[in-house]
């Protein structure tokens, strides 16, 4: 089969299958990636993923752009986030298209008023686990208590945050790279 | 033509600043979508369709809003300007790490960053909890404690827990 073709069917297979986000999907990509078409090995999709943590926007995208690119290059990068783009568009395109209609009539108002709840308890769950995994105590805390403050209460940009976060974050590693 | 190019730079927008992963992503996204008349309710049942259907939040939430705003065309140029910009940087990423050099320093810089992550995360759920009113909602605060509970101690699946929530939503309310 085509290469490209490959790629592009292969992402969109895995992101057609995998509801729950993009950590939901990652299991699936690393059988895919690894195992089934072997395009990378177990150490190097670990790294693949570790980077792709490290980049802004969707971190299953990257993935996928990463595998493609080592594969056949830009074309094969192109493919590949293609393949992981596709099914979630037309997917939640015919969703929207129909939740749109119906979203103000009396039952969907019900059943979302019931839905948000469990939304917001589903986004708590990652809090408290990420704050188990990352060690946060002590001082460290007064970080996102500060973060959720300023923009949960005080309404600043999150934008505005993730610049300043970041930009302190590299002044930080580098200045202690550099003594 | 104005909503196309508003759209076109608020995903950019996202898509670029947008670190720390789909959840961290929340507290951006649910800023930017304001521009575009979509409160904060209906935000929230946005995440709730894109976790029952496939793909990443970042992608669902870019393509519904595009189509809420601008029709099919909308939704092509929210998901598109959403994945260009990360999609060009990835590509140089991927470059560099198939030449010698490792990602080792960036990646130090964002394992430092977990703790802002969380914060963005947290402050995504005060702007929920506002716009639900689930101090005042009782029937909310009951629902939100039993999927809390369903996520936190058995890891129930979204979609069973979403699920249950929407019938506990049409009994309830």
């Amino acid at each position: 089969m085509n290469v490209y073709l490959d790629l592009f069917l292969t992402f969109s297979r895995t992101s057609l299958f995998t509801l729950g986000g993009g950590l939901a999907m990652l299991p699936f990509v690393e059988r895919e990636v690894t195992e089934k078409r072997q395009w990378l090995s177990k150490d190097e999709f670990l790294d693949v993923f570790g980077m792709s943590q490290s980049m802004p926007g969707v971190m299953i995208l990257n993935v996928a752009t990463t595998v493609g690119y080592k594969i056949a290059r830009t074309r094969g990068a192109m493919a590949a986030a293609a393949g992981t783009v596709f099914a979630p568009f037309i997917s939640i395109l015919l969703v929207a298209w129909f939740f749109i209609g119906i979203k103000d009539s009396p039952v969907t108002v019900k059943i979302f008023s019931g839905i948000r709840p469990a939304v917001m308890a589903l986004v708590t769950v990652p809090v408290i686990t990420l704050s188990r995994a990352a060690k946060i105590r002590g001082a460290v805390f007064l970080v996102p208590a500060a973060v959720a403050f300023i923009i949960g209460i005080g309404r600043v940009h999150p934008g505005y945050v993730i610049l300043a976060g970041v930009a302190i974050a590299f002044i930080r590693v580098l200045g202690a790279r550099t003594p | 033509m104005m909503p196309y190019a508003s759209l076109a730079f608020s995903f950019m927008k996202i898509g670029l600043l947008g670190f720390g992963g789909g959840y961290a992503m929340i507290a951006l996204i649910q800023r930017e979508v304001l521009k575009f008349g979509i409160s904060g309710l209906e935000f929230i049942d946005i995440l709730a369709l894109s976790q029952i259907t496939p793909g990443p939040i970042g992608i669902n939430t870019a393509t519904y809003t595009g189509y809420r705003v601008a029709g099919f065309m909308g939704a092509c140029i929210a998901t598109f300007s959403n994945v260009s910009l990360t999609f060009i940087l990835m590509v140089l990423f991927a470059r560099l790490y198939y030449s010698a050099a490792r990602g080792s320093a960036i990646e130090t810089v964002f394992r430092s960053l977990r703790p802002l992550f969380i914060g963005l995360i947290a402050a995504s759920i005060i702007v929920m909890a506002r716009d639900i009113r689930i101090w005042t909602d009782h029937n909310a605060a009951l629902i939100f404690a039993c999927a809390f509970f369903m996520f936190y101690s058995f890891k129930a699946h979204p979609v069973l827990v979403i699920l249950l929530a929407g019938i506990a939503g049409m009994v309830l309310y």
